[in-house]
């Protein structure tokens, strides 16, 4: 819990100020992302490394979203009593439990459609967790 | 030929060095396979120092004023469920008759009191939830004595730390001296305006609608004040002592 929330926090600090979020989430809209989704599916969606295209920044936000609710919701399900108004702004105790349970899936919905991917297309795996953008030909190769 | 060599001695030395750091998964490896209690030693020692720290985020959280929800009648869960670490059929059988709540510690006054005596203080109740640590909650009506009036009457040093209970079930607990001074913890002495049934707790359970339910003790037979921290049944096997909700 202290370690979500304090690397969440980090994250939003870093990301606001570099202008992270500004260029890499921004701007995003329903049709560019039913666009991209529908290339995407055909497998036509070009790849553009180190810019994300729509349904990555929807997918993005969504799961950033699912981490704030799932720790706000955490937190009324850990404190019900001194924390009462979070929860009751869930419904209370019983409804919070669940709106916690419905973030956690979304989290988890989200790994299993990134693992499916990394399946598909297993190169994507090590830049994902370095950060550094790979050769689009020879894995594991960095450029530069 | 001898780059291989070298990536594999580093492979070993980078090995060695994880295990000889404990790190948290190899410690969790040896939990697993059930071996070498030193490894355990040292995660353990990680999980206990965290649930420390977690107490005193909690006792900084707590506030006395804050009361917890209160209920209606018709929320009011039926049948409230039975729960303890044995069956139904073994819970304690506490005879009124002869029955003395025993007091101990730092207490200026230390006769002990019978059930009649109890419910000759002044007395209330509340419809409030009750949380259970496995996840489950209910709604129940408890009435009795406030915890905090009780305190007053045996003259306990509420500048004491902890008030601990000892229970005809072999069950032990304690809490903060703040939660006990709470005005919604109660000596328990009915429940739904009824006599406390032995499954829930008779001759009496402490109340404490801001903690989880494995810190309101049923079957209390002896309680005392203490600044030496008195531990309990599950919290020595590693639940989170101060469980505040």
């Amino acid at each position: 819990m202290w370690l979500l929330t304090v690397n969440l926090l980090l994250y939003f600090v870093v990301g606001a100020l570099s202008g992270h979020f500004r260029k890499a989430f921004l701007p995003v809209g329903p049709r560019s992302v039913l666009r991209d989704m529908g290339l995407a599916l055909r497998f036509r969606l070009p790849h553009v490394t180190g810019t994300y295209n729509a349904v990555q920044r929807a997918s993005y936000i969504f799961v950033l979203a699912a981490i704030v609710v799932v720790i706000l919701s955490g937190f009324a399900v850990w404190k019900p009593v001194q924390l009462q108004t979070l929860a009751a702004l869930m419904g209370g105790y019983e409804g919070a439990r669940l709106v916690h349970f419905f973030a956690m899936a979304a989290i988890v919905g989200f790994v299993v459609v990134h693992l499916a991917l990394v399946i598909l297309v297993p190169k994507t795996l090590l830049p994902m967790i370095t950060g550094r953008h790979a050769e689009t030909k020879g894995v594991g190769q960095h450029a530069r | 030929m001898r780059g291989k060599i070298l990536t594999g001695s580093g492979v070993h030395t980078l090995e060695r060095r994880l295990f000889l750091k404990k790190s948290l998964s190899l410690g969790a490896l040896t939990l697993l396979t059930g071996c070498d209690a030193t490894d355990k030693g040292v995660l353990d020692q990680i999980l206990w120092n965290m649930s420390h720290w977690n107490d005193r985020v909690q006792a900084a959280l707590f506030d006395p004023n804050q009361l917890a929800p209160t209920y209606s009648e018709s929320d009011i869960t039926d049948p409230f469920p039975f729960n303890a670490f044995y069956s139904r059929s073994r819970v304690p059988v506490v005879k009124e008759e002869g029955y003395r709540l025993e007091i101990g510690g730092l207490a200026g006054n230390k006769q002990s009191w019978s059930l009649t005596d109890l419910r000759g203080l002044p007395q209330e109740s509340q419809i409030t939830r009750h949380i259970c640590v496995e996840g489950w909650s209910a709604i129940g009506k408890w009435g009795g004595v406030r915890f905090s009036e009780f305190l007053a009457r045996i003259d306990a040093d509420t500048t004491a730390k902890y008030v601990g209970f000892k229970c005809a079930d072999g069950y032990f607990s304690s809490v903060d001296m703040a939660t006990a001074l709470h005005p919604q913890t109660i000596l328990a002495l009915t429940f739904r305006d009824e006599t406390l049934p032995a499954e829930y707790g008779f001759p009496m359970k402490l109340r404490v609608p801001t903690k989880l339910g494995f810190k309101n003790p049923k079957h209390i037979m002896s309680l005392f004040v203490t600044n030496t921290y008195p531990g309990g049944y599950w919290e020595n096997q590693g639940y989170n002592w101060f469980s505040g909700s």
